[in-house]
C-alpha cells in the first residue's frame, strides 16, 4: 500500500484533552494514535502505555503523498 | 542500565490524578548487582546520583518547580536529567523538544505553558511526538474545525483534504 493510499485511510479529529492535560479545553485537530497504530504502525510509540504518534514519520509520509500525487498529474 | 523510564501520568485507563511525569533517565541505582563492582560499575553506579545533584543544585539549570514559569518545563524531579522544552509560541502548541540531558538545555519564558499542557505532548528520542492516545481525549468527532494550529493540526487538515479529493 502506498504513502498515499495509507493516508487516506486516516480519520482527521477533532478533540479536546482532558481536563487535567489541557485545563483550557480548547479544540484540537489530530488524529486517534490507535488508528494511526494500525495503518502506520511505525509511526505510533508506546511510552509505557500511552501512545504518542511520531510526527516525523508522518511528515515524510506526507511528503511521499505528495510525490505521488505529482507523479500522477 | 535503562535510558528512561516515563511513568505514565494519565493512569492505565487515561484517569486518575496527573503525576509529576516521571521521565527518567537516571533513576535510581541499576537493578543488577554486577555493575556495582569495579570502575565501571562504580561509574555507572555513582553518574545517575552525581548528576541529579548537580541538577538540583542548580549548577545544571535545574532547580525549578512546576510552578516555577521562568525555570525548567519539568522540575529536576519530574525529568531526572532530561528536559522537555515547549516548541512554538508561549507553549499554546502541544509539541516539545526532548533535549537529552547531556545536550543543549531549552528554557522556556515566563509566560511558559502551565504544567498539565506540557504533559499532553513529549518527543521520542531525538523527534517531535504528540499525545495522541484516544485515552486522553474528549468532545471526540470528524474534523471540521480546530482553535490550535499546530502542526498536528496541519497534517490533519492535509490528510482531510486528500480524503475529500478521492
Amino acid at each position: 500500500m502506498s504513502a498515499l493510499e495509507k493516508l487516506k485511510k486516516l480519520d482527521p479529529i477533532q478533540f479536546r484533552y482532558k481536563e487535567n492535560i489541557d485545563p483550557n479545553q480548547s479544540l484540537r485537530a489530530g488524529f486517534s494514535a490507535q488508528q494511526v497504530q494500525e495503518i502506520i504502525p511505525e509511526a505510533v510509540h508506546e511510552v509505557d502505555g500511552v501512545l504518542m504518534l511520531d510526527l516525523n514519520v508522518l511528515r515524510n509520509y506526507l511528503s511521499l503523498a505528495k510525490e505521488e500525487l505529482l507523479s500522477k498529474s | 542500565m535503562a535510558l528512561g523510564t516515563w511513568k505514565n501520568p494519565y493512569g492505565a485507563e487515561g484517569g486518575g490524578q496527573p503525576s509529576t511525569g516521571d521521565l527518567r533517565m537516571f533513576g535510581g541505582p541499576p537493578a543488577s548487582t554486577s555493575s556495582g563492582s569495579g570502575f565501571g560499575g562504580a561509574f555507572s553506579k555513582n553518574f545517575g546520583s552525581s548528576f541529579l545533584d548537580m541538577w538540583k543544585s542548580g549548577a545544571m539549570g535545574g532547580g525549578g518547580s512546576d510552578d516555577d514559569k521562568g525555570g525548567q518545563a519539568f522540575s529536576p524531579g519530574s525529568v531526572g536529567g532530561g528536559s522537555i522544552a515547549p516548541i512554538g509560541d508561549k507553549g499554546k502548541h502541544f509539541l516539545f523538544q526532548y533535549t537529552h540531558p547531556q545536550a543543549q538545555i531549552i528554557q522556556h519564558g515566563p509566560d511558559g505553558p502551565s504544567f498539565g499542557e506540557q504533559l499532553a505532548t513529549t518527543a521520542i528520542g531525538a523527534g517531535i511526538s504528540a499525545l495522541c492516545d484516544i485515552r486522553t481525549k474528549v468532545d471526540i468527532a470528524p474534523l471540521e474545525s480546530t482553535e490550535v494550529n499546530d502542526s498536528l493540526a496541519e497534517i490533519a487538515f492535509f490528510v482531510k483534504g486528500l480524503r475529500e479529493c478521492a
